[in-house]
C-alpha cells in the first residue's frame, strides 16, 4: 500500500517571508525613532562626558542596546525618553574611569582651546568653571539641567523625558541652579564689571 | 547686598526666576536689593548660556551611517530573545540533572556499609632489615584486623543484648535474670565476661645495620662535590 504525504511546498518560504517582513518593518520604524532621537542621545552623552569622540561611541552604544530590545518596547511613544535613560546610564559608567577621565579632560581642553581660540579668556574660565560645577552635581540634578538646555525642552517635555512629575523637575533644576550659583559667583562678578 | 529680611526670598527668586508682588515692590523701592538682584539675575544668565553651548554641540555627521552599520550586523531583537530562552532552558535542564546525579550518588554512598582500608604503601619494604620486615608485619596484621571487624548495622544487628558483667557478680546477675525473664519472644540476654585488656605490643627488636660503606662525594678526595 502506498502512503502519501501532503506537503505545502511554500510554507517554509512563506513564514521566511513573514520574518523578514517583520524585521523590515521593525527596522524602518526603529530607523524613524533613530533620525528623531539620535541626536538627543549623543548630546546628553556629551553633556556627561564632554569628549565628542565618546560621546559618539555611547551614543551609537546606546542606540544599538535600544534596538536589541525595541521589539519589547510596549509604547513607543516613549522611545525618546528610554533612549535618554539609556544613554545617560552608559555615559555615567564610562565616566567612572578615573583614569579615562583625566585624559578626556585634557583632550577636551586642548579642543576647547583650538575651538575657541579668538573669544574671550575670561569666557573660557567661566565655561571651564561651569563644566567643572556641574561634574560635582549629583546626576538626576546634572540631567535636568542638561535635558532643560537641550533642544529648548520645556519643564513639561523634561518630565515627560524622565518620567517624574513637573514638580519634582521644578525643584531638581531649581537646586541644581543654586548649587553651580554658589560655586560660580567668585567667577562671573569681573565678567559683569566690565 | 540684599537686605537682611529680603536676602534669602531674592536668592530663592533670582534661581527660579518668579518674583512675587511684595518682592517686586521692595525692589523698586531699595537700591541696594535692586543692584545685587540684577547682579544675581546676571549670573544665572551666564550659567544658562554656559548651559546651553555645552548641552547642545553639534552632532557628528558619521554618527547616524555608523549605527545604520552596525545595525545591519544586529540580529533580530526577537531571534536574540529566543536564543536566551533557549540558553537559560540548557542551562536549567544541566543544573536539574547535576542535582539529581548528586542526589543518586551520595544515596549510593550512604548504603555502602563495607569499611575497607587500603593497603599502605610500603616502596621500600624490601630494602628493611628482615626484624624490622617482622614488626611492621605484626602492626599490618593488627591493623588488618581490627579493619575487618563486621560493623553491625540496623539490618544486621543481633536481637540478644550482650550485657558485661564482672566475675563476682556473675552468680547473682544468673538469678536475677531467671527470675525476670520476660514472656516476650524478642528480647534476650546472655551473659558474657568482661574481656581481658588487650595485649600491649611487645618491644620492637633493634634494628641491625649488616654493614656501612662510607664513600666519598663526586668530585674527589678534595671535598668539592657537584651540586
Amino acid at each position: 500500500m502506498q502512503e502519501f504525504v501532503l506537503i505545502e511546498p511554500g510554507s517554509t518560504a512563506k513564514a521566511e517571508w513573514t520574518r523578514e517582513a517583520e524585521r523590515s518593518a521593525i527596522r524602518r520604524e526603529f530607523e524613524e525613532r533613530m533620525a528623531d532621537s539620535g541626536a538627543l542621545a549623543y548630546r546628553v552623552a556629551c553633556g556627561v562626558l564632554r569628549n565628542d569622540a565618546d560621546a559618539e561611541d555611547v551614543a551609537q552604544e546606546a542606540l544599538l542596546r535600544a534596538f536589541r530590545k525595541f521589539a519589547r518596547l510596549r509604547d513607543r511613544t516613549r522611545f525618546r525618553a528610554w533612549l535618554v535613560r539609556i544613554s545617560f546610564r552608559i555615559a555615567l559608567d564610562r565616566l567612572r574611569s578615573a583614569k579615562r577621565r583625566e585624559l578626556r579632560e585634557a583632550e577636551w581642553m586642548r579642543e576647547r582651546k583650538r575651538g575657541q581660540a579668538g573669544s574671550q579668556q575670561s569666557s573660557n574660565e567661566f565655561q571651564k568653571q561651569l563644566e567643572s560645577a556641574m561634574d560635582e552635581l549629583p546626576g538626576k540634578l546634572r540631567l535636568v539641567l542638561l535635558l532643560s538646555a537641550m533642544e529648548g525642552h520645556t519643564l513639561e517635555e523634561v518630565s515627560t523625558l524622565l518620567s517624574v512629575p513637573v514638580g519634582t523637575v521644578k525643584s531638581r533644576m531649581f537646586f541644581a541652579r543654586k548649587q553651580l550659583a554658589e560655586k560660580l559667583r567668585c567667577f562671573v562678578k569681573p565678567t559683569i564689571d566690565r | 547686598m540684599f537686605c537682611e529680611a529680603y536676602n534669602r526670598s531674592l536668592m530663592d527668586a533670582a534661581a527660579s526666576s518668579e518674583l512675587s508682588p511684595k518682592l517686586r515692590g521692595h525692589l523698586a523701592e531699595c537700591e541696594s536689593c535692586h543692584s545685587a538682584f540684577a547682579q544675581e539675575q546676571s549670573l544665572y544668565a551666564a550659567i544658562d548660556t554656559g548651559l546651553r553651548a555645552a548641552a547642545n554641540p553639534e552632532i557628528p555627521s558619521t554618527l547616524l551611517p555608523r549605527v545604520r552599520v552596525a545595525l545591519n550586523n544586529e540580529p533580530l531583537p526577537h531571534a536574540s530573545f529566543q536564543k536566551w530562552v533557549f540558553v537559560s532552558a540548557v542551562f536549567a535542564g544541566a543544573f536539574v540533572f547535576t542535582v539529581i546525579f548528586e542526589l543518586r550518588h551520595r544515596e549510593a554512598l550512604a548504603t555502602t556499609v563495607t569499611a575497607e582500608t587500603p593497603a599502605l604503601p610500603s616502596p621500600r619494604l624490601n630494602e628493611l632489615h628482615p626484624s624490622a620486615l617482622a614488626a611492621e608485619n605484626s602492626i599490618q596484621q593488627s591493623k588488618k584486623a581490627e579493619a575487618t571487624r563486621p560493623i553491625p548495622t540496623g539490618a544486621a544487628a543481633p536481637l540478644t543484648a550482650e550485657v558485661l558483667v564482672p566475675n563476682e557478680e556473675r552468680a547473682a546477675f544468673e538469678k536475677f535474670l531467671a527470675r525476670e525473664k520476660a514472656p516476650s519472644a524478642n528480647s534476650s540476654a546472655a551473659v558474657l565476661l568482661v574481656p581481658e585488656a588487650p595485649k600491649e605490643l611487645g618491644p620492637l627488636p633493634a634494628v641491625e645495620i649488616a654493614s656501612l660503606k662510607v664513600l666519598p662525594l663526586n668530585g674527589g678526595e678534595d671535598g668539592q662535590g657537584e651540586f
